[in-house]
């Protein structure tokens, strides 16, 4: 009944949404574009996966002299969100929901000085921070949606921050860029199917208060000392484009605290990141890239079942904070041995300092991860396979799709996903969500 | 006798193509540069169109909408070309030139959120699925060939320059170009790309060119890959000089929609 009305909801705000925008079509020329994508997604194993999925993005764009605003309006129909277990969610369960995606207005100065512009932004934000391709240590301004964990692209898992943004480019090889986040909004993890090993070992346990599995959090308050700032330098030399960057704010992912009391707690902590960035182009259609990420401080990794309780005996929370690095390096090559060929290999490593034993998570995590497409007949058809390896593990993620472009505005795509690995692994406690899919996309 | 008279024949031939090639004195290298420096406008230029790509086998067609925003800045040409429906919304390539450098491209794809820096021996690529590479969408450079000047033609009822260029990369995928300069708007109206085997393996063809403020635009381009028997054609349905903001022409500023759009 919910479901249906929050269906009945998304209808007529789309229905209203299209009166309005047909009704300004010529006056104010606002242009409108957007998609609409229909994915079933279906379990190889019984019972574990199903989800149909409906998105629709309504994108409205103008421009005025040097001001723009953008607003992307989203609208999803998604059975795996649960109508329950509040607790994960960012105040919006139920699978039918709709929301502001993206929203801003931004403004330049045009000088014709030392500095060349200036743009000021506001509004909701979606940011992209960083080179490498979907495992992207740096990028780390926006909540992400891992409902569907990484099987959704990065660029589409964002969810825009109320934010504000001043770049000064003095000229096309040097800017700066400030940006604040006077709110934040935890990632969400909430899934019907992928449930991490940690939270179901939570889930199981005594200490859950009252046995009904849900965790609480702690949300920092509403308040502006709780914003979180970050400013980056951008800078072309030798033709090598790089950006160091630095982010002083709240993890959009959640630090699992418990107590004495037996009180499980989702905690956001502060974080403090120096980043760092690069691309070139080398020869022969390949171009290197990658990012690197250091956690000085406010990353918390947790205990081994083994040794989690004499850490809360002594008055600790069940995790240790932990000076923390991560980074990705690759390369990709458009034309890989032939023509229409395209490879993009990744080295993925994350790093825990001061490293000591008794910690659920391994020091050294190495991952290999790969992309690579094969279009025939101009790009009308690609076959693709995408995936991670984690070398340690041994534990593996891997994708095959084929992609029809059977018009210029609509693809058709089928495809499987393979999750192998033991129980106790990051990509192995996935190991029963192997899936097939089935997809569509329209673009208007 | 018969001999006598074709060695006659080839060396008044051979003499009067001098005499030709001599009357303005210039080398292809030359004609070239002339034509790299013309019709660009220090102030803008701004060109709008629908570019048709056309399966020659199958008959069928893709249309989309293009804008192009180009400038000449101390010197130096910068371009930005951007489509604006169909899936390829957003799609947009930056290209800077540099005195004594290979120019710098990107290519920016809203699915990945951020320019990618395109190496220069992609310049031969294909724009996204298009039949335009990169270089013929501005990243064509004077050095990456070397010349040699042909008898001057009357083409389409205009006096041509002829020129013969091959490229100095041993990985490119043509031989030579023969390209056709229309004298009075120092605009290329054919080129004829010879593949490794000799043959004419693509072509490019520009017409009804139109004066915009002080600069000459073709308002119809259209490039055939005879191997592929594919066709990519270019009508422009508007061509402004104006005044185009700078900053544009930046890779930070790659997703940032245009006033112009």
């Amino acid at each position: 009944m919910k479901t249906s009305k929050s269906l009945l909801k998304i209808y007529k705000i789309a229905a209203l949404a299209f009166l309005f925008i047909s009704s300004q079509d010529a006056g104010a020329a606002i242009t409108l574009s957007g998609d609409v994508t229909a994915k079933n997604q279906t379990g190889t194993h019984e019972g574990e996966v199903y989800r149909n999925y409906l998105k629709a993005d309504v994108n409205l764009n103008e421009t005025f002299e040097n001001t723009e605003f953008k607003v992307i309006l989203r609208a999803e129909d998604d059975t795996m969100r649960p109508d329950d277990n509040a607790a994960y969610l960012r105040d919006d369960t139920g699978s039918g929901r709709i929301y502001l995606r993206e929203a801003f207005i931004s403004h330049d100065f045009y000088f014709e000085s030392v500095i060349d512009s200036i743009n000021i932004k506001m509004g909701r934000i979606i940011y992209t921070w960083g080179n490498s391709d979907e495992v992207k240590p740096v990028d780390i301004i926006n909540p992400q949606d891992y409902s569907n964990l990484y099987f959704t692209p990065i660029q589409d898992r964002k969810y825009g921050v109320f934010s504000g943004t001043v770049s000064v480019f003095f000229n096309e090889n040097f800017f700066i860029e400030a940006v604040a986040v006077p709110e934040f909004n935890p990632s969400e993890m909430a899934s019907s199917v992928f449930v991490l090993n940690e939270l179901e070992t939570l889930r199981a346990t005594e200490y859950i208060s009252g046995g009904d599995g849900i965790i609480e959090q702690n949300l920092p308050g509403k308040k502006i000392r709780n914003s979180s700032a970050a400013g980056r330098i951008g800078l072309t030399l030798f033709d090598i484009d790089m950006h160091a960057s630095y982010y002083n704010g709240y993890d959009n992912l959640p630090v699992y605290n418990m107590n004495l009391t037996h009180d499980y707690r989702a905690v956001y902590k502060k974080v403090q990141m120096f980043g760092f960035d690069f691309q070139r182009a080398l020869f022969s259609g390949i171009s290197i890239r990658g990012e690197a990420a250091f956690f000085e401080r406010g990353k918390y990794f947790a205990y081994d079942s083994a040794h989690i309780m004499a850490d809360v005996s002594t008055g600790g929370t069940g995790s240790v904070e932990k000076k923390y690095t991560e980074y990705t390096i690759g390369f990709d090559d458009q034309d890989f041995i032939f023509d229409d060929l395209y490879l993009n290999l990744q080295f993925h490593q994350k790093i825990i300092s001061s490293y000591e034993s008794g910690l659920s998570s391994d020091q050294y995590t190495n991952m290999i991860l790969w992309n690579v497409k094969y279009y025939l007949d101009n790009k009308k058809y690609r076959l693709s396979s995408q995936g991670a390896c984690d070398i340690g593990e041994k534990s593996v993620y891997a994708n095959a799709e084929f992609m029809a472009k059977l018009a210029d505005n609509f693809e058709f795509t089928v495809g499987s996903w393979i999750l192998e690995g033991d129980a106790d692994t990051s990509i192995g406690q996935f190991d029963s969500n192997d899936m097939v899919y089935v997809s569509g996309k329209l673009t208007f | 006798m018969k001999k006598l008279i074709s060695l006659i024949l080839t060396t008044a031939f051979v003499c009067a193509v001098s005499v030709t090639n001599a009357q303005d004195n210039l080398t292809g290298e030359q004609i070239a540069q002339r034509a790299h420096d013309a019709n660009k406008s220090a102030t803008g230029l701004v060109i709008k169109g629908t570019l048709t790509m056309k399966n020659m086998a199958s008959g069928s067609n893709e249309s989309r909408s293009a804008i192009l925003l180009t400038v000449k800045q101390d010197g130096q040409s910068k371009a930005l070309i951007r489509f604006t429906n169909s899936s390829y919304s957003g799609t947009t390539m930056l290209t800077i030139e540099r005195t004594g450098k290979e120019n710098l491209q990107y290519l920016y794809l809203p699915s990945v959120g951020s320019p990618r820096q395109i190496e220069g021996s992609d310049k031969e690529k294909n724009f996204v699925d298009t039949d335009f590479s990169n270089e013929d969408l501005g990243g064509s450079r004077i050095p990456d060939y070397s010349y040699n000047r042909l008898a001057d033609q009357n083409f389409g009822g205009s006096d041509c320059y002829v020129i013969e260029r091959f490229p100095k990369s041993s990985s490119s995928k043509y031989s030579k170009h023969v390209v056709v300069i229309d004298k009075a708007s120092l605009l290329p109206v054919s080129v004829q790309f010879y593949g490794k085997s000799g043959r004419v393996v693509k072509t490019m063809k520009a017409s009804q060119v139109r004066k915009v403020g002080n600069v000459n635009v073709p308002m119809y381009l259209e490039v055939t890959d005879i191997e592929k028997k594919r066709q990519s054609i270019l009508n422009v349905a508007d061509a402004q000089e104006k005044k185009v903001n700078a900053g544009y022409f930046n890779r930070n500023r790659m997703s940032a929609r245009w006033a112009e759009e």
